[in-house]
């Protein structure tokens, strides 16, 4: 997939090979028969041909060893298995997390989003009768977009014990008195909210769901500030309260195991050291799970991927414009490395926007390169865009780079719109470059989370790094 | 040598890394006129000579292939290769004189002006230049080959290619940059 890096240079091998070609006679390829011949030819094999071995010859001297030689191959050996990393399958690290959760847990929550920063902690204590308890404290700070303001707290604490319950929420929904606080900024007082005693499920219900801060906007004295609490984060800090509500419930430890399943994706993980390792991505923002490895089975990958073959992984970035995808082919081929950043906010809008495809082609034209509409596959409407102008802010393309991702133009995107729902049924991105390759993305066809799937995830850029 | 074959040729299945299970008469069906080039080169275009070779690699292929591990059939193939052309060679005791011969500094000079300056024609009527370009192309990997040969020696176009190849056109360009680049690095890096 790689674009020439200097275009003359692979011009001047094509030349020459021309000209190579021109100058020197091939011996002339052998005809089917002959082939054939050479298999029903019954021939003696030459005895003493050298034949590549699964193992090494060596191997054969294992027996006329030392003890001593033995003892401390066996020492290295055990240093080796303890001492490396080495693969362990998603089940292993589930099971892991199941018996973790099984017991006293302590979880400590860092997690910095754009807008918000939730932090925290859930602690679950078991006693010596073996009966739980669980406590939780998790805050959400939205920030200010106007230094006069103080950033917006909002908190929840529930406590969970056999003998009573209580649960704490300032800033769950509405808002009380503003003014200046002792720092000189405005400030806005948050409603509080609390209950002792058994929490009805549809209390907590109400208090997870968060309804009153997606976005809120204050004015005084002719100032305004206004704080956003996106959906991503909003469900990210629900599923973080849910956790709460089962992490102490031993009752429910498979519903709360299949729901960390089906949030972390069926992954491969990579074994840290003697422990395990969960790594945070922008899909299942972690500092819970602080070292997640997203991958897919090579299967699933190889239907479409082509030759891109071997491993895909979730490069995440907790800011929501940074995610990526990271693909690394298996073969010798000289591509190593191709990383797509998908934007969630910009063609997603447009796309919601649209009832049908041509408005959305309208929509899209005066940002591309060239914009064309073509006949679906499925009785709809395709359009196809290349050259489209991704607008990427300064901390978007710094984001990228720092993820090694050189951000470069040279991606097709092909929607294909279905003729019926007029929903897109999926997107196809094409590199540009002589090197040339499709992805195609359809729901369905990976198991992927099903938020990597769905249409408002686009490539915004593609780049080849050669190692 | 020969005799007369008492059974008939037994497909023996070779795992392949994309998950489709080739047979070893498969594989060897698909690139025999590689292998069979890779003979002919390095035994100065004895036509005899390359078909005895090419009946051990298959000989070979058929006796032990089962036991290669996923995905190093064609690798496994090269080494069963090139170690049949040092028997054959240690049986004959001397080579003749005129068998081209890696001469990996003029290789490593010719890798350098590949890509930035023309060959002139002088250069490549030279027997040595004309070796090291043969026995460099013939040690690429397979599919490399079938393009680069296909394409450049045969004339054929990128969609016959990709036709052959059962990918598409824009993959054949891509894959045959590499091909070019491979060969520039395989000469770079020539050895005996």
């Amino acid at each position: 997939m790689s674009a020439p890096k200097n275009p003359s240079r692979d011009q001047m091998l094509d030349e020459n090979l021309q000209r190579i070609a021109r100058s020197i006679s091939l011996p002339a390829a052998p005809p089917p028969e002959r082939i054939h011949a050479w298999k029903n030819a019954a021939i003696e094999p030459w005895t003493d041909v050298r034949v590549p071995q699964k193992r090494h010859r060596l191997f054969r001297l294992w027996p006329l060893f030392t003890g001593a030689a033995a003892a401390a191959g066996i020492v290295l050996a055990v240093f080796v298995i303890l001492a490396s990393p080495r693969p362990v399958s998603a089940e292993t690290i589930f099971n892991s997390l199941r018996a973790v959760l099984s017991g006293p847990v302590s979880i400590t929550l860092d997690i910095g989003f754009e807008g918000v920063t939730l932090s925290g902690r859930i602690v679950k204590d078991v006693d010596a009768s073996g009966a739980s308890r669980s406590y939780s404290e998790i805050h959400a700070v939205l920030k200010s977009d106007n230094p006069e303001w103080s950033d917006l707290e909002s908190v929840t604490v529930v406590n969970d014990a056999a003998d009573q319950s209580w649960m704490f929420s300032r800033g769950w929904g509405g808002c009380g008195p503003q003014g200046r606080g002792p720092d000189g900024r405005y400030h806005v007082t948050p409603a509080e909210l609390c209950y002792i005693g058994r929490l009805p499920e549809f209390v907590r219900a109400k208090a997870l769901h968060l309804d009153g801060v997606p976005s809120v906007g204050f004015g005084k004295d002719g100032s305004a500030v206004s704080y956003r609490f996106d959906g991503p984060e909003r469900r990210y800090l629900c599923s973080l309260m849910e956790l709460t509500e089962g992490i102490a419930n031993s009752t429910n430890l498979d519903d709360l195991i299949e729901r960390v399943k089906s949030a972390a994706c069926d992954v491969r993980v990579e074994a840290a050291g003697r422990g395990w390792r969960l790594r945070a991505s922008a899909y299942q923002p972690s500092a819970l799970f602080p070292e997640l490895d997203l991958s897919l089975p090579d299967a699933d990958l190889a239907s479409i991927l082509d030759r891109f073959t071997h491993q895909i992984e979730f490069v995440g970035s907790l800011a929501l414009e940074g995610r990526s995808l990271y693909f690394q082919n298996s073969g010798d081929e000289l591509l190593q490395k191709l990383h797509i950043a998908v934007d969630t906010s910009d063609l997603y809008r447009l796309a919601q926007e649209c009832e049908v495809a041509e408005e959305f082609a309208e929509k899209v034209r005066p940002r591309a390169r060239e914009v064309e509409i073509l006949p679906g596959s499925h009785g709809g409407t395709a359009v196809r865009i290349s050259g489209y102008d991704w607008q990427l802010d300064t901390s978007a393309r710094d984001r990228l780079r720092q993820i090694g991702t050189e951000i470069v133009p040279g991606i097709e995107l092909l929607i294909d719109y279905d003729g019926q729902s007029g929903s897109v049924r999926w997107a196809e991105f094409r590199n540009l470059t002589p090197a040339g390759g499709t992805i195609r993305l359809q729901p369905g066809a990976i198991e992927l989370d099903p938020a990597v799937l769905d249409p408002k995830h686009w490539i915004t850029d593609a780049t080849e790094i050669y190692e | 040598m020969t005799r007369a074959c008492a059974s008939p040729i037994m497909a023996v299945p070779i795992s392949e890394p994309a998950g489709k299970a080739m047979t070893v008469e498969q594989f060897f069906d698909r690139y025999a006129a590689v292998f069979w080039r890779f003979f002919a080169v390095r035994t100065d275009s004895d036509q005899h000579a390359a078909d005895d070779l090419m009946q051990q690699l298959w000989l070979q292929a058929r006796l032990r292939g089962g036991a290669v591990r996923h995905g190093k059939t064609e690798a496994w193939l090269w080494q069963v290769a090139r170690n049949l052309l040092r028997l054959y060679w240690r049986k004959r005791a001397a080579a003749p004189a005129d068998l081209p011969e890696v001469d990996s500094v003029l290789a490593a000079q010719l890798a350098r002006q590949l890509d930035r300056e023309l060959l002139p024609d002088e250069l490549l009527s030279r027997r040595e230049v004309r070796d090291q370009l043969l026995l460099a192309l013939t040690e690429l990997a397979a599919e490399q080959q079938i393009l680069l040969f296909g394409y450049y020696f045969d004339g054929k176009s990128e969609s016959a290619l990709a036709q052959e190849l059962a990918v598409t056109p824009r993959a054949v360009e891509g894959r045959l940059y590499r091909a070019r680049r491979a060969l520039r690095d395989k000469l770079a890096h020539l050895q005996d």
